[in-house]
């Protein structure tokens, strides 16, 4: 018996110690990347032939098709088709005249005549006022399901805590002036070509662990990504088609090319980095092996080891001599030494966490949080401080897509007395307390891709009655409906996928519309149910938003008729027409958009877009609100200088842009003040600087001035 | 019995009447509303403009009331006596005096239900211009506002009778709460709030804390300045926004007074003294929705604008319609499948259960969800719900019916009735079904509790009736979400558990007078 517990303990010791030293063994692999550069290289330009064989194949159908049909409108489809070959054509040559996908040069080939531009002459972004130390507590809902930055379940609400809005790529965009400043490159310089970014290196650019940032680390970012070891469709397709060329020369310059020309080009060439170290041991078990693993960063912030609690917690640590911290553009971003994100599954907890002071701000874009729930004394006392900030971020277009492949909204007429018959002014007033604005059209917020001269249809009934007597509805039924001549009743069914606030809305535009004459039909659905009805267009009005990204606006996918329609002329499921619209005049528009080289070929035509969405009434605009708001303990302090009001105006969340810091004097003078019951003066903020976009930099010097 | 004969023959009469002179009454021209509004219980006939619906289910809902009536009336000629049995359960049921109150209240807000656009609605029931009479709320034309001579956007719409009352012009007479139970959004409401000593007051009399408006033409759904005060003066920051809603002013205050320095305006239309002067100054607490009780809303408004009280009332119109629709179809179908099942046995009592036992493990949640993705907007509502919720609800009753009858078919008299030559049916329906009356009685109060629950599960969850309509379970997740307005939360928690109380009070009422022992103990 003895024995045998003898043998018991032994047998653990084995096993303990074993366990203990997998953990020491790391396995070396060879990465892999030069067999893959290679491999890549031909992959490519079999590609290229490919498509290229593709195209001739189909131009020559549409030839043949051409010299068959003799009808007018079928000619100029083809004609457009032809020539949108022609362009796929040039863009498929122009990318061979490249040569090698991944190509390695010496210093010598750089073209001579670079101009060198490297972004001094920007204003400084941030307050110099600013102090570094102490650490921001904030939560999230969940822990994340892993810690990689790509692979599956990477695309969650902490990629952005921990790399999008952390990382540094090759250059960044100055908040107030929107030109390029220098991040990981020092200096940048436009090819002839139009479509290629020459990139120097800061010398001083290294990653957290003291390794040097290389030209090639940019090549390794792409095949870490894309290689077979990791399942990345889109990534794939998207370095495969809208990356034309990585070339490096030497040790410290790079070029990227696009396969086009396009506007800020080098916010589509500024690739990011990946440490070849750090992937030593990459392979097809990647997505296990790396699952809690933080690769090395460039940026201002690293997640230690220690720092994951799982399930609980992750803290992001400041990277101690950051190679970027006097530079000019982030000297004074990036401040506080710890952010904490604790795991807090249910809103309203947080909130009570918050009031105790355990997490530093809370955002407050739900009018109860803002008037009712905010009515402690921590805000009484001044304690706790309200904003309310204007930002500069694209308004989500949201509102009633009509479906012009449903009768009797082929009407023209129709649609506009639709459109004067949905009360969102009663939806503001009652529902969101007058705080937010009507949305004027589909592409508010994109700053001067946006049209200032249109203006949503607003509420009136007997505008509405006007234009459903033009076509053809001028009685009222027994119930108070309009009927046209047949005796049919002006209705309209609306989907939408259900969430309180929408029902509630649905619930006062149906009130609103029956006064002038229209019924309303309710189909709320869950989301599950009514997205895909809305794919088949099946809905009559589909009431939804789409998530919309700056810098530009596009509109391919919303309005061009390819998206609408088949060949055979059958409504096109499982695209997002979901006005069925099909304008020759908006086809060209939304060409021009995508092909567009210049930003002001891109505001031309997006303002035209603009318009004819308004005039044809395809969109029923809702709401929008200009600012967000949040509340935050007095400690956490924003920037105000001449230039800064509260933020950078381009945040969705106001802690994106990092130029908060956290004074610890005053947390603990606050915490004093609460113990010993004396009051401060009560915060409640109103930054309206950007309210009417950004003003341009001698405005802001000025108002400087004024202030003084 | 012959009362409620002659009640159905009149009503059925009045209906029918009421409904050739256009007329629309409380809860007796229900069946033709129900065909108006449903499109296969009503025929168009006519083209062009001139078409007119037949509403031939409201009158085949006429003609079988007055039939029903008949027949009762020569079943049970007059003075025909109760069997002593039932007079001993009835004189039981008396004796409860908390079973007979509480059947008394049920009945008496059945009554109250039943009176619909008389009590609370936003129809006026009476209107009289310089040149007509009008009684809107009786009547099933449609006034628009330019018959009474109102202007603008409220000409073209349905009159919007408290305007008129309020304007003053013509008698306006209005039903006790002069609000629709929903889809009438009530004005926000707003109090004005006076100064004592350059102290502003709150309502309770204290010091007022809190943000305070001033109004554009007070309308309190234009607010022009927007401050905050505490205790009672003006401090910190003060908003103001033109006609349009648009923030165009700030400036700070403390101690009550301007600080100097920190106006800033950015209008465009006119100046910024004229701006300043164009609201009408008076200092109002804008109660937003949901508002807590006022003497315009007694018990305040919901969080979507409607009046409370109508609220409660149309959830109770909701709670009575749905009770008397599903009980007697569930009892229906449940007790004849399940005296059939007892009757008969063998295979056709080994088929339904199996069927039964499929049928209730279907999820309940995904056939509403399912169901209310197949059919078209305007046919989902109370009917599908109901639909779903009896194709669910009978199954229970079945298993009860079996036992009844397999115990009852082995009795002496249903062997007597088969020798004296009586039929299947007659045996089933004529001696076994009063036999087991006890069960089914006792049960039904039980039943309406049941479905009441139901309904207000399901809006509770979300997956209930449209918002077009009243529910007291929509109204208690509103609640629950907003803490800090107790009073939505309170008045659906009382409607719903007092209803629910007086319910089981009758149930149990009536289970012990259909009790053959006459004294029980529960152990």
């Amino acid at each position: 018996m003895r024995n045998l517990f003898h043998l018991i303990l032994l047998a653990a010791a084995v096993v303990f110690v074993t366990s203990c030293s997998t953990e020491e063994v790391r396995v070396k692999r060879e990465s892999g990347f030069e067999s893959f550069v290679e491999n890549y290289n031909r992959n490519i330009s079999e590609w290229l032939l490919d498509e290229q064989a593709k195209l001739n194949k189909r131009e020559s159908e549409l030839k043949g098709e051409l010299s068959k049909i003799a009808t007018e409108g079928k000619k100029k489809s083809i004609e457009s088709k032809l020539s949108e070959i022609e362009r796929k054509r040039a863009k498929l040559s122009y990318r061979q005249s490249l040569g090698k996908y991944f190509d390695f040069k010496t210093e010598a080939d750089i073209p001579d005549n670079l101009m060198w531009e490297n972004g001094q002459d920007n204003p400084i972004i941030g307050d110099p006022k600013a102090k570094k130390g102490g650490t921001l507590h904030t939560y999230r809902l969940s822990f994340p399901k892993t810690l990689r930055p790509f692979g599956p379940n990477s695309n969650g609400m902490y990629r952005g805590d921990l790399y999008d809005l952390i990382d540094m790529s090759l250059i960044s965009y100055h908040p107030i002036t929107e030109k390029v400043i220098p991040a990981l490159a020092k200096e940048w310089a436009y090819g002839e070509d139009g479509c290629t970014v020459f990139y120097r290196l800061d010398p001083d650019a290294t990653y957290n662990d003291g390794v040097k940032v290389n030209v090639k680390d940019f090549m390794f970012d792409i095949y870490v990504r894309i290689s077979d070891n990791v399942s990345n469709p889109f990534q794939k397709q998207y370095y495969r088609e809208q990356i034309a060329n990585v070339t490096t020369y030497g040790e410290s310059v790079l070029s990227i090319s696009l396969p086009e020309p396009k506007p800020r080009l080098a916010y589509y060439t500024a690739l990011n980095p990946s440490a070849p170290h750090f992937y030593d041991a990459y392979g097809p078990d990647y997505k296990e092996r790396y699952q809690w693993l933080v690769p090395p960063t460039t940026g201002a912030y690293t997640v230690l080891p220690k720092d994951i609690k799982k399930g609980r917690s992750i803290t992001q640590t400041r990277v101690k001599d950051w190679w970027a911290k006097d530079k000019k553009f982030y000297k004074y971003a990036y401040n506080v030494d710890k952010i904490n994100y604790q795991v807090i599954a249910d809103q309203s907890k947080a909130f009570e966490l918050f009031l105790i002071g355990d997490i530093d701000f809370f955002g407050l874009n739900v009018p109860d949080y803002w008037y009712d729930k905010m009515e402690v004394p921590q805000y009484f006392d001044g304690y706790i401080e309200k904003v309310q900030f204007y930002n500069v971020f694209p308004r989500t277009p949201r509102g009633l897509y009509l479906n012009l492949a449903k009768k009797p909204l082929d009407n023209l007429n129709v649609r506009k007395g639709l459109a004067h018959s949905m009360d969102f002014e009663t939806v503001n007033t009652v529902l969101f307390r007058g705080d937010v604005e009507r949305l004027n059209h589909c592409g508010e917020g994109f700053g001067k891709f946006s049209n200032p001269d249109v203006e949503a249809r607003e509420y009136s009934v007997s505008k509405a009655e006007e234009y459903f007597a033009k076509a053809g509805y001028t009685k009222r039924d027994s119930e108070g409906y309009l009927i046209n001549d047949a005796g049919k009743r002006m209705q309209l069914e609306i989907t939408w996928g259900r969430a309180p606030i929408y029902d509630q809305i649905m619930d006062k535009l149906k009130e609103g519309a029956k006064k002038a004459g229209v019924e309303i039909l309710l189909d709320g659905q869950i989301n599950s149910v009514s997205f895909p009805k809305m794919l088949e267009k099946r809905h009559q009005a589909a009431f939804v938003g789409w998530n919309v990204q700056p810098p530009f606006p596009r509109y391919y996918g919303l309005y061009h008729s390819s998206n609408a329609y088949d060949e055979k002329g059958n409504v096109k499921q499982q695209t997002t027409n979901f006005n069925s619209y099909s304008n020759p005049v908006m086809d060209k528009l939304c060409e021009n958009i995508r092909a567009a080289t210049t930003e002001e070929a891109i505001r031309r035509n997006a303002w035209k877009v603009q318009k004819l969405v308004h005039d044809d009434a395809l969109f029923i605009p809702a709401v929008k609100s200009g600012f967000l708001r949040q509340a935050h303990w007095r400690w956490l302090k924003w920037p105000q200088t001449n230039l800064y009001e509260f933020n950078a105006p381009q945040v969705l969340f106001a802690y994106e842009s990092y130029l908060y810091w956290i004074d610890e004097d005053l947390k603990k003078e606050t915490f004093a003040a609460k113990r010993e019951g004396k009051k401060l003066s009560e915060q409640n903020h109103f930054y309206d600087l950007y309210r009417k976009g950004v003003p341009t930099l001698e405005e802001l010097e000025k108002r400087k001035m004024e202030q003084n | 019995m012959r009362k409620v004969a002659w009640f159905l023959i009149v009503a059925s009469v009045i209906a029918g009447l009421a409904e050739q002179l256009g007329m629309h009454l409380p809860t007796l021209s229900w069946a033709y509303d129900l065909a108006y509004k449903t499109s296969w219980l009503h025929s168009e006939s006519g083209s062009g403009g001139q078409v007119s619906k037949f509403p031939w289910f409201g009158h085949l809902v006429s003609v079988v009331g007055i039939l029903i009536g008949v027949v009762i009336l020569y079943r049970i000629p007059a003075g025909k006596k109760m069997l002593p049995t039932t007079q001993v359960r009835l004189s039981r049921f008396k004796a409860n005096t908390r079973g007979f109150v509480s059947f008394w209240i049920i009945v008496a807000m059945v009554i109250l239900a039943g009176l619909d656009q008389v009590v609370v609605g936003k129809r006026a029931l009476f209107v009289k211009t310089d040149t007509a009479t009008y009684f809107p709320a009786f009547s099933r034309a449609v006034y628009y506002g330019k018959e009474f001579g109102l202007t603008g956007d409220r000409a073209s719409a349905e009159a919007d009778y408290r305007f008129l009352q309020k304007q003053g012009t013509f008698t306006v007479v209005m039903p006790l709460v002069p609000y629709d139970p929903t889809q009438d959004t009530v004005k926000v409401p707003f109090v004005e709030l006076e100064e004592e000593n350059g102290v502003l007051m709150s309502r309770k009399g204290e010091p007022m804390n809190g943000s305070v408006s001033t109004l554009f033409d007070e309308d309190p759904e234009r607010r022009h300045m927007i401050f905050d005060y505490r205790n009672g003066l003006k401090k910190g920051l003060v908003v103001g926004r033109d006609r349009k809603g648009e923030p165009v002013y700030e400036a700070r205050y403390e101690q009550g007074s301007l600080v100097v320095g920190s106006e800033s305006y950015i209008g465009e239309d006119m100046t910024r003294e004229e701006f300043l002067a164009s609201g009408d100054g008076k200092l109002c607490k804008v109660l937003f929705h949901a508002a807590p009780p006022s003497d315009e809303h007694l018990l305040g408004t919901t969080p979507l604008g409607s009046d409370l009280v109508a609220y409660l009332y149309g959830g109770l119109q909701i709670n009575i319609k749905a009770a008397l629709i599903y009980i007697p179809m569930i009892y229906f179908i449940g007790v004849s499948l399940g005296l059939l099942m007892g009757f008969f046995g063998g295979v056709f009592d080994l088929i339904f259960q199996r069927l039964i036992e499929i049928f209730s493990t279907i999820p309940f949640l995904f056939v509403v969800i399912i169901f209310s993705s197949l059919l078209d907007a305007d046919d989902r509502g109370l009917g599908l719900i109901l639909l779903i919720l009896i194709a669910f609800g009978w199954m229970g009753m079945t298993y009860l019916m079996r036992t009844a009858a397999m115990k009852e078919k082995a009795r002496d008299y249903v062997a007597a009735a088969r020798v004296s030559g009586a039929s299947t049916p007659r045996i089933i329906f004529t001696h076994i079904l009063p036999n087991t009356v006890a069960i089914l009685v006792t049960l039904v109060p039980f039943s309406v509790s049941g479905i009441i629950m139901s309904l207000t599960a399901l809006d509770y969850l979300g997956f209930g009736l449209p918002s077009e309509y009243a529910t007291w379970g929509t109204l208690l997740k509103d609640g629950l979400a907003n803490f800090s307005k107790p009073w939505l939360v309170a008045s659906s928690f009382t409607a719903l558990v007092s209803t629910l109380v007086l319910v089981t009070f009758v149930g149990e009422a009536v289970r012990d007078a259909f009790d053959p022992k006459k004294f029980t103990t529960y152990k």
